[in-house]
């Protein structure tokens, strides 16, 4: 699959803060990628550094195989950015704003943008500075569909959203990127999980995975042992891929981040020979991400 | 083209009760301009520097969240768009502005194109590109009233402390050089940190960049030698004459017209009459500066860069040479025999127009002066800049003891600038003179070209100066 963007062991400093750490990372063209990661992560940081608003300090990013560093009009004709904390001319209505984007995009497409505005219930003649926050994210998602982009960037659009908003916003997002790549930064899991097709995780400026999510789903796992009596957990033999161990009487709970049926209940046997019950369980990103955000802090 | 029209009708529908404001200042600083009211003279650039930030800021460069650093804007189409919106609301109107006040104050618009146009170029390199490259490293308002702030705090510093810079005499017509040479840089800098700002958005670049500028500006505006600028002015100007008879020496057989005195407990100033001889016939030699060695027998030697001399009888040839030096050099070669060696620099003028001033009020043209009169006044106006002729006004009056010849300077402050404009907002030079209750019965003007503009050295030895009368309490 071709990429629409990567990332070369980009680096960003501000002052002494490291706040990217040699990020390697590309994004399958006509994917939907959710960067996810505790707040502070790196991921705005990231993102502006694809959009070429910051410089790297170091390593380098490509935009539609061109570096990132020189991406010019032409290719922010095909882009659509939105992030929770851009400013807009607010002096401007709704409909005098999208009126104001139309002649930068050759494919500005009016039909599609009274449409946009229809479905997301933007008054049109409503002054910019008088939406609400949820509006304003609207707004700016309507503006930036208007042209069918090739690549849309979204830089935590669900903060401070209620879930009627949220949904809103992203039904309207899915309904009209067709064929578009989606690179959305995000601590919101529970949405991400519901249509990212690739997940990126980063912690403290380094990516921990980048992989598809079904495949990520697929390697995580809730495993519970039940034993007869109080185990002692063998701690030099234990598997580098159960983290978070947590014991209570007999029952034993860690989470499998490489899981195989048959290797994984092998595995199992092998510490725990008189395992009574190995209970398996899928788990929801919101869970993985926690075990992920704990195993790091502990690591550190 | 197409987006900076586009860029440009957004700016003027978002500004439009900012351009209302400014077009309004525009037209009460021409009113009053055109009757001789400079009171908004200072007002119309306060509301030019709060346009040219407000349409810059409509895109502003600094920071990260704004919607247009993801859209498709080409940096050279913004940055034609806001220099376009500054020409259309700044520029044109100050143009038409002055049309209308040098037609006001009796002057032909179309004669004076080469002002009109200069004027705006220097508006251009001493405002518009200053302050759109200020506003252009500033993300809204508050910064840039901040850094304002700053900028005034760090002129009022260098004006009290700075005591080292000369900004008058012996300048004054030389002006122009330090001046021009200073808007030149200010207005490269500001270009390059408008490009660099608005190609790479490098904030932190162009306000070190911008900072540094500022300390290379005040160097050069203190660290340029007088001497280099008179030297600049006698390469450009043609020279039509040669004075080499001209002789500067001491006038001895007049020593009581000099006198020595203190002047604070360690300064003690020599005022020497020095006569200047062999000036060429039909012409009148304008001291503008003095340079001066005072030689002690033991070779010590006291050096002065003084101001030019305040007068100068032309016909007599005679003026008086201030000479400072401090009271121990003073105390220790007062009887000694001096060598005095001095460099004067001067403008020859000549070729003499002389006009009739008819006493009825309608105004006479001498070269590109205009100047009326009455029984009781003399008015006289010169658009962009003063006049690079000396303008001598001779008053004839009839006073109770017969008639009485005065000569008055209407624009004693010329400067020898080539350039048809002076850096200023209101292009209207006036100058008034009434000589109260005496009746004017004739009234001539007399304009002197300027010839020449020469450097001559001299020596004087055995210069006493106990020899000249001594006032040191």
């Amino acid at each position: 699959m071709n990429e629409i963007l990567r990332t070369i062991q980009l680096s960003k400093r501000f002052g002494k803060t490291l706040v990217l750490d040699r990020m390697d990372m590309s994004v399958p063209e006509g994917s939907i990628y959710g960067l996810l990661g505790p707040n502070g992560a790196g991921k705005s940081t990231t993102l502006q550094l694809l959009m070429n608003i910051h410089q790297a300090s170091s390593g380098c990013a490509e935009i539609f195989g061109h570096d990132s560093r020189r991406i010019s009009p032409r290719d922010f004709t095909q882009i659509g950015y939105v992030a929770e904390s851009q400013e807009m001319p607010d002096w401007m209505s709704v409909a005098g704003y999208m009126a104001y984007l139309q002649p930068f995009y050759p494919d500005w497409d009016s039909t599609r943008a009274e449409q946009l505005l229809r479905q997301f219930d933007l008054p049109p003649e409503r002054k910019l500075r008088n939406l609400s926050r949820g509006m304003r994210m609207k707004a700016a998602l309507a503006s930036s569909l208007a042209y069918h982009p090739r690549l849309i960037v979204m830089d935590e659009p669900f903060g401070g959203l209620d879930s009627l908003v949220r949904d809103e916003v992203i039904e309207g997002l899915l309904a009209n990127a067709e064929g578009a790549s989606i690179l959305i930064s995000s601590h919101d899991l529970a949405e991400i999980e519901s249509f990212a097709s690739h997940i990126g995780y980063l912690d403290r400026g380094r990516l921990q995975f980048s992989e598809e999510m079904a495949s990520l789903t697929e390697r995580f796992r809730e495993v519970e042992v039940t034993v007869d009596r109080d185990p002692r957990v063998p701690t030099s033999a234990w598997p580098a891929s159960w983290l978070n161990t947590e014991q209570s009487g007999s029952l034993i709970r860690f989470i499998e981040t490489q899981f195989q049926r048959e290797r994984t209940m092998a595995e199992v046997r092998r510490l725990f020979q008189d395992a009574k019950q190995v209970a398996v369980k899928a788990m929801p990103l919101r869970s993985i991400f926690v075990t992920l955000a704990k195993a790091s802090r502990k690591a550190a | 083209m197409k987006q900076s029209l586009h860029i440009l009708k957004k700016d003027i529908s978002y500004l439009r009760y900012d351009i209302a404001i400014t077009l309004l200042a525009v037209l009460a600083f021409t009113f009053a301009a055109t009757r001789g009211i400079g009171a908004l003279d200072a007002f119309l650039p306060v509301t030019w520097w709060f346009l040219i930030a407000r349409v810059i800021h409509a895109e502003a460069l600094p920071g990260h969240r704004q919607f247009w650093v993801t859209r498709p804007y080409d940096w050279r189409s913004l940055l034609g768009a806001k220099l376009l919106f500054i020409l259309i609301f700044v520029n044109l109107p100050l143009l038409i502005a002055d049309m209308v006040i040098v037609h006001a104050a009796g002057f032909s618009a179309s004669h004076e194109i080469p002002g009109l146009l200069w004027a705006q170029v220097l508006l251009m390199l001493a405002f518009v590109l200053p302050a759109a490259a200020f506003s252009a490293i500033t993300s809204g308002m508050g910064q840039l009233l901040f850094m304002t702030l700053l900028l005034v705090i760090g002129m009022l510093a260098l004006l009290i402390f700075g005591s080292s810079i000369h900004w008058g005499s012996p300048w004054f017509q030389l002006e122009w050089v330090r001046t021009d040479c200073l808007l030149t840089q200010l207005a490269a800098v500001a270009a390059i940190v408008l490009l660099w700002q608005y190609a790479r958005r490098n904030t932190f670049g162009t306000r070190v960049l911008a900072g540094a500028s500022a300390l290379v500006l005040v160097a050069t505006g203190s660290l340029l030698p007088w001497n280099a600028a008179f030297a600049l002015q006698t390469r450009i100007s043609p020279t039509n004459i040669s004075p080499t008879s001209i002789r500067i020496a001491l006038d001895l057989d007049r020593k009581w017209l000099g006198q020595v005195y203190a002047t604070g407990h360690d300064r003690i100033v020599a005022d020497l009459p020095l006569q200047i001889t062999g000036i060429p016939a039909g012409t009148i030699l304008r001291p503008n500066g003095l340079a001066l060695r005072l030689i002690a027998p033991d070779g010590e030697t006291w050096v002065a860069n003084q101001p030019p001399p305040d007068s100068f009888d032309s016909e007599a040839g005679i003026t008086s040479l201030r000479l400072a030096m401090g009271r121990a050099f003073y105390t220790k070669v007062r009887d000694e025999p001096l060598e005095l060696r001095g460099r004067l620099f001067f403008t020859l003028y000549g070729n003499e127009q002389s006009v009739s001033i008819p006493l009825d009020g309608r105004p006479v043209r001498v070269n590109h002066v205009l100047c009326s009169a009455g029984a009781h006044f003399l008015h006289c106006d010169s658009v962009f800049r003063t006049p690079i002729e000396l303008i001598a006004a001779r008053i004839v009056q009839n006073s109770p003891g017969g008639p009485k010849t005065t000569t008055k300077n209407p624009f004693p402050n010329t400067s020898y600038s080539p350039f048809p404009a002076d850096l200023r907002v209101n292009p209207l030079y006036q100058s008034f003179f009434s000589p109260y209750a005496e009746t004017i019965s004739d009234l001539y003007i007399d304009a002197f070209e300027p010839l020449a503009y020469q450097e001559q050295d001299f020596k004087i030895d055995h210069v006493r100066l106990h020899d000249f009368p001594e006032a040191l309490h």
